[in-house]
């Protein structure tokens, strides 16, 4: 497996979410507002032939019910898109991890194991330590922040 | 007559996903029943017959393989066709599909194209819908 960088996870990002949401994401300009409330996503796989990781999503909850909406043609505000809102970015989260791996795997025989989603609530203080953590990424994505990175952890 | 369908998928946005994107298909469907998992796919399959079972890889309670195992080993099942539609990539993964009896795979995120490709082989195979 090729070793995991923030150019590769933002490739898989922004194809799942065209590909899913019909969302383009664009940079940030200096330094992205704290979101009121937002959740954390995080992935993990291990690998018999390669390094085992962790990628990690963290938004706003107004941008889980944005996605929820573009993905289910759902109007925004109504109870349904509120509900779908975290399984939308939890979906975002594992089509990004399943690209990202993708893209690593370099000989068709290696096959990672991905877990399943999890989820924790960012209260704004740690919305500003996730994103001031090195190899953190964060764009725009329906005029909502999203940060994102991938890590390298402990076999 | 069209296709009947089971979505398996513990992500119910994929499964609207999955039926919004089999909608723009143009296939001929009738209906499209869902289950969050393997076993309450199999519950699913005791009030309903389908052609095809498309199911995500990973779930709980039943995974994907398991699943195409408990419905290939049920001759009153074994005609229906199964595709793994998920988000991992293949690799070696597709030699124990094809062991489980999975007769097709797709990688998320699919387009509509990917989807009627993977579609309509597998319904070819089995039978031609007459449609109305």
């Amino acid at each position: 497996m090729r070793p995991a960088s923030p150019e590769i996870l933002l490739e898989a990002l922004a194809e799942a979410l065209e590909t899913m949401a019909f969302v383009s994401p664009e940079p940030v300009d200096g330094q992205a507002p704290t979101p009121s409330a937002a959740d954390c996503i995080s992935i993990r796989w291990t690998s018999k032939t390669g390094q085992p990781g962790e990628v990690q999503l963290a938004t706003s909850c107004a941008f889980g019910e944005a996605l929820a909406c573009n993905i289910l043609a759902l109007d925004p505000g109504t109870p349904e898109a509120a509900q779908r809102a975290v399984d939308a970015l939890q979906e975002l989260c594992n089509v990004t991890t399943g690209g990202l791996l993708a893209r690593l795997c370099e000989n068709p025989e290696e096959t990672p194991d991905m877990g399943l989603p999890s989820l924790k609530p960012l209260s704004p203080t740690e919305w500003e330590e996730f994103v001031a953590r090195p190899q953190t990424t964060v764009i725009w994505a329906e005029g909502h922040p999203l940060a994102f990175r991938v890590e390298e952890t402990a076999a | 007559m069209g296709y009947s369908i089971l979505l398996v998928d513990d992500s119910a946005t994929t499964r609207g996903l999955i039926k919004r994107t089999l909608m723009l298909t143009g296939l001929p469907i009738d209906n499209i029943y869902e289950a969050g998992h393997g076993k309450e796919a199999l519950e699913k399959l005791r009030d309903h017959t389908v052609d095809l079972i498309l199911a995500d890889l990973h779930m709980p309670e039943m995974n994907g393989i398991e699943l195409a195992s408990a419905v290939l080993a049920n001759p009153t099942m074994a005609p229906i066709q199964i595709a793994i539609i998920s988000a991992e990539p293949s690799g070696a993964r597709l030699m124990e599909l094809r062991r489980a009896g999975v007769k097709g795979y797709l990688r998320k995120p699919c387009s509509p194209e990917a989807l009627r490709d993977l579609v309509v082989p597998l319904m070819e195979n089995r039978h031609a819908p007459s449609v109305a």
